[in-house]
Order: structure tokens, then sequence, then C-alpha cells
């Protein structure tokens, strides 16, 4: 069952230098339980994506198109004031950096309490005791409810965003790249945390990332994005084993294995500029599969399997069977 | 839910308050406060309820800026010299004489330890005769021209000063941190229309519309006052505005906002708190040009004639600095050391706020 579905998102920023098509024409849905990895470069529509669900994108950026559909109803069609009361309470989120995502002169405790006081109303002992109780949670000692953020380590500050995010029990959590600051051992005591409360609480997930390395340990379904696009979409398994799109496969390339001590291949060339993306398939300036079509024609999503959608014309070539079962497994 | 049970309090109190003035001013015979008293009891209330109660809530944060500032000697001189200047403004008037009582038998007493030469009426041989005149204990300051008690007329002067500084400065920076976080938070249209209006009150005046008004409608202290904070708030708001538009970037508003936080929570719990440093430090350095302002409106004769204000003792003084050079110089003396004084601490605030010294 989808409990969230995005369909034909659209957010342009509209800056001086032209319009930025940061997300285009995006569609995907979240099962109820299943964790979500949204993965691509930098620059792929993968933060904006999250924001636009929340209806977050500010100034200069606007959402022009598509539809937000929780629990089937449309979050675009929401006054601001509606939006609030969904965000915190039925989807969470939180952010990059642990440091940055805490108010420096608030203490941590004040701060896991702000969104009970927003949304539930809850009494002055009922918030504490449900403060210490999350803090229990994530690992973090009581005593250390009246610690400012820079008193706490950056992974405790991501455990303490985790019981800001869950204080009001949402059922959607968004995490945007929230490992991304934080050394590896810290990232495998955080995931665990993390994945631990998403099952504990049966809530659904949808998680930002470039590490595929994550996104193999905790993904039930992978989406990857590229230039503000949907390239290809499919089940973590289906992803690793079988990439149908040429830009999954160079990810996969591009990733060292212990095992066979291979070459890294990387992916030649840069992500095109989003004022003026390639025409046809935006992929097609670094393919090494494309072919005259491909500069012409926007290739549709079309299932190549059960639940596997792969945006590329070429999604059942021989040769692309061939490079996605080649060396790299 | 202590911050809502706070703002709660807060109304309450001042509800009673305004209460107790229009009942005190349209209805009682006797006047409890004038006008300028309520303003001053609701300032004091504020302080008490947005200042002291989080420095005291905060311990640790507080007790961390104190280490800090107590390490700049000069900041703690100028601490010391305005926390005395509190004291004798409160306390003083109580042990000091009326600062209007005129004596002419006692005019022009210098102050204690010198000795002038003076041409005095002897009532003995009804001529002048040119006499040797002490300072006495009485008077240790000494008197003016119209023998009143120089001391007298200080302390009190201290009092129209710290209120004039401290009430004038709260209401600027109230104006400025309001339109400057705003300003800074919706940016775009409200950004424009706030700034150029900053802008606009900057380039007035306002000293001009200050005498303009005192001249319409009569010098009055609590006018006056008035006029002050609701003209100086224009820097301010630029300081909290750019210090806001860097605020308004960071992630941890964004993370509020995603997690459900209203405009107006964001405002007043996320960037206000953490602008208050600098709004202090503000507050700090621009008092003393507060107090200049008044002293220098006195000074030209468009102070208030009813309070002893040292921009007036000083105007008093002016014209006879050659022989009774006291009555010019002892105000002249307080008003220095009370500016340097706001100023040092000022500048050991900023030190001790400013993030880039933490290391």
């Amino acid at each position: 069952m989808n409990i969230l579905e995005v369909a034909g998102l659209k957010t342009y920023f509209f800056t001086r230098r032209g319009t930025v098509l940061a997300v285009d024409d995006v569609s995907f849905d979240l099962r109820k339980g299943e964790v979500l990895c949204l993965v691509g470069e930098s620059g792929s529509g993968k933060t904006v994506s999250a924001l636009s669900i929340l209806g977050l994108v500010d100034s200069p950026g606007r959402i022009i198109g598509g539809e937000v559909m929780l629990d089937g109803e449309d979050l675009r069609q929401y006054t601001p004031r509606q939006l609030r009361h969904i965000r915190g309470k039925r989807i969470a989120m939180i952010f990059q950096d642990p440091k940055e995502s805490l108010n420096p002169v608030l203490t941590i405790g004040e701060q896991i309490m702000e969104p009970m006081k927003v949304h539930l109303n809850l009494s002055d002992k009922g918030a504490k005791e449900k403060t210490l109780l999350l803090l229990e949670r994530v690992g973090i000692p009581k005593e250390r409810l009246f610690s400012y953020p820079h008193e706490l380590s950056g992974g405790m500050n991501q455990r303490v965003m985790i019981a800001m995010a869950l204080a009001c029990d949402p059922e959607i959590l968004i995490a945007d790249e929230p490992t991304s600051a934080l050394d590896v051992t810290t990232q495998a005591l955080f995931l665990k945390v993390l994945m631990d409360l998403k099952k504990e609480r049966g809530m659904s997930m949808i998680f930002i990332t470039h590490d595929l390395g994550i996104v193999a340990e905790i993904a039930d379904r992978v989406v990857v994005l590229y230039a503000g696009r949907v390239m290809e979409k499919a089940s973590v398994w289906q992803i690793f084993e079988n990439p149908r799109h040429p830009y999954t496969i160079g990810l996969l390339n591009s990733l060292p294995d212990i095992v066979k001590k291979k070459k890294l291949i990387p992916i030649a060339g840069q992500i095109p500029g989003l004022i003026n993306p390639p025409s046809g398939c935006v992929f097609h300036t670094r393919c090494r599969f494309a072919q005259d079509i491909c500069y012409r024609v926007v290739p549709p999503e079309e299932e190549v399997e059960d639940g596997h959608f792969s945006a590329c014309l070429f999604r059942g070539s021989a040769d692309i069977i061939k490079a996605s079962q080649g060396e790299r497994i | 839910m202590y911050k809502i049970s706070r703002n709660l309090l807060f109304a309450i109190v001042i509800s009673v308050i305004i209460a107790t003035m229009a009942l005190d001013q349209f209805a009682l015979k006797e006047k409890l406060l004038p006008p300028l008293g309520y303003f001053y009891v609701f300032f004091s209330v504020f302080m008490l309820f947005y200042f002291v109660y989080p420095l005291y809530r905060n311990q640790r944060l507080t007790l961390y800026y104190w280490e800090r500032t107590r390490k700049n000697k000069l900041a703690m001189l100028g601490l010391f010299f305005i926390v005395f200047l509190i004291i004798l403004a409160i306390a003083g008037p109580f042990f000091t004489a009326d600062p209007n009582y005129v004596n002419f038998e006692e005019k022009n007493l210098p102050p204690l330890g010198f000795t002038t030469s003076q041409s005095v009426y002897d009532r003995d041989t009804g001529s002048l005769r040119n006499a040797e005149i002490r300072g006495t204990w009485k008077h240790p300051l000494g008197t003016d021209d119209k023998g009143r008690d120089i001391l007298a007329m200080i302390v009190s002067g201290a009092r129209v000063s710290l209120q004039v500084g401290l009430v004038a400065t709260f209401i600027a920076l109230m104006i400025g941190t309001v339109i400057g976080v705003s300003s800074a938070y919706f940016g775009g249209a409200v950004d424009n229309v706030l700034m150029r209006f900053t802008d606009i009150m900057m380039t007035f005046p306002f000293f001009l519309l200050l005498v303009f008004i005192v001249f319409i409608f009569g010098a009055d202290l609590t006018l006056i006052i008035l006029i002050i904070g609701v003209t100086g708030w224009t820097g301010a708001a630029r300081i909290v505005r750019s210090e806001a538009l860097s605020l308004r970037t960071r992630e941890f508003v964004l993370a509020s906002r995603a997690l459900g936080a209203s405009d107006t929570r964001i405002i007043f719990r996320h960037l206000i708190p953490n602008v208050m440093g600098t709004l202090i430090v503000i507050a700090t350095l621009s008092i003393p040009g507060v107090i200049l302002a008044e002293a220098a409106l006195s000074f030209i004769g468009l102070g208030d004639p009813t309070v002893a204000s040292w921009g007036r003792i000083l105007n008093a003084g002016q014209d006879n600095l050659e022989t009774t050079w006291w009555v010019a110089v002892e105000p002249g003396i307080m008003l220095f050391l009370t500016v340097l004084s706001f100023n040092f601490l000022g500048d050991g605030l900023r030190d001790a706020f400013d993030p880039r010294s933490e290391l």
C-alpha cells in the first residue's frame, strides 16, 4: 500500500540567469513501512524533491506541477497552515549537518520539545517525560537534556535530530543525507538506531544519499535520479543485480570492489547545467550507449521486470544487458 | 509549557499596570505616579521577564559569558561605575538636598577643599568687600549662582540620564529588532519596503525634529525619551537585519520549519535569541549616544526645565567658567565618565559575545 505518491513533480528555480529545472517530472511512491532511497550525484534533485514534498521550497524556487498524495490527499492543495500541521506531525525531516541543524542557543531538551509544543497538547511534565524517553531510546544520557548542541559530538547531535523528528510519531521520515557529515563508525551506530526505531514504529522512510553502500544496507527500493529526472526505479536487489540504465550501471562500476580488485570506471563528464538541460535523454551527453535517437526523444519510464522501471530507450538491448551483467558482479 | 505561561503571566502583569495607570490618570485625585513612572514600571517588568529571567534560567550560559567579560579590566571598571551610577540614581535623591532649593546666602560656594576669592556683601558695613570663601561639608561639590547644591543636582541628573539612556534605547531596540528581523526573515517586498523606510528615517535630521517638537509641545522628559526612542532605531534595525539574514539561511531554521514551526515561532524562538548577544552590545554602545543627545538638548536650553539634567547644569555653568568653574566641570566629568563606562562595557561585551574570538 502506498502511503505517499509523488507524481509528475516539477520544481523549477526562476533565477536571473534562467530557469533551473531542478526537479523535472519526477514520480515515485513510498509504500507503508519501507525504506525508499533517493540516489544521485550532487545537483540531481534529491533534496529539492524532498523539500517539495513538504512544500518547503523557497523563492526563487517554485513547484509548478505534479501531485504529492499523502494517504490519498494532495498536499499541494493544502493551505500553508494545513501544511504546517503535516510537517513534523505526519512527515518529519532531518538534515545533513547535525551541528547546523540545531539552534546553538537552545538546549537539546528545549529543541526536542519544540515539535511537541507545536503539534501536541502536552503538559509540561508530559513533554519532558516523552523527551527523556526519546533521548534514552536514541542512546543519549538523560543529563544531556540541558546541554547545548556545541557540547555534544556530531553523532550525538544527529541522534538528537532523530529524537526531534520522532517527537510527534510521524508516519514518514525523510532523511536528507543524514550520515554524510559523520565518520564511518558513527554512521554505523546512527543507522542502527535509525533502522531500529523505524522498525519499532512501523514508519516509512525516504532516505537520501549518494552512498551506495548505505543503499545496499538499508533500502527496500531505490530511485536513481540524474539531472532532476528519474533514471531508474527498482527494488534494491534489482538495482544491484540487474541495473537497466546506463547511468546506474556507471554508478555501480565506479564503486570499489574488495574481492575482485577491478579497476574503477568513472562516468565521464559532469552533470549538465540545468538551465539548458540536454535535449532528449538528459544523460546522453555522458552515455556510452547513446545513439542519435537519444538526442531527440525523452525516454519514458517503462517496466523491465516486475516493479523495475528504467527510463532508457535501450533498456532491453543486448549491449546494456551485457554491461549490466558485466565484469562488475 | 513554561514559555506560554510566562507570556501569559507577563500579559496579566502588564494589563494590571495599564489598568492602574488608566485609573490613576483619569479617576484618582492624587496621582500615584507621573506617566513617565509607568513607563519605567513597564520597562522594568519587561526586562525582568525577558532578560533577567532567561539569564537566570540559563545560568551556565550566563556564567560562561560573565567569565569572558570579566577578563576585560576596562569593561569591569565600566560596569563598576555603571552599577555605582544606578545605585546613586535610585538611592541618592533620598539622602541629598532638594536640587531645586534656591538659597542666595550660599551661592557660588566652591567644592570641598577649594577656596575662591569673591566680593561679598557685608551686612555690617553695607558695602562690598573681597573675601576668601571655602568649600563646606554642607555642599561638598559646591553650589551654583543661585545657591543650589550641585551634588543634589548631579544625583538627580544621574537619574535623568539613566532614564533617558535605558528607556529610549529600549524603545529603539524593540522597534529596530522587530523591523530588522522581519525584514530579513520575510525578504522580498517586505524587506524592500522596511529597509527603504529605514533609509528615510536614517537621513531624516532627527535632532531637528526633536527641537521642533519640543518647541511646539514644550519640553517634557517623557516626550523627549519617546522621540529619541522612536527615531533612534535605524542603526539597530540595519545590524539586526544583516545578522538575521545570515541566520535565516542556516539549516536549523529550515529544520525547524520542516518540523512545523510557524513564522512567528521561528522569529521569536530561533532568530531573536540568536541576535540577543548583538542586541546587548548595540544597547550598551548606543546608551551613551542617547545620554549625550539629551544632554545636548538640555545644553541648548530645550531640555525639560523641571528636571536637573546634567546638560542643564552644564549650560548654567558655562557663562561663569572663569570664576565658578566647578558648576560646569563637575557634571561634565560625570557625563564623560558615564559615556566612557558604557563604551568600555560595550566593547568588553562585544568581545565576549563574538563567536570569532571563541578559539
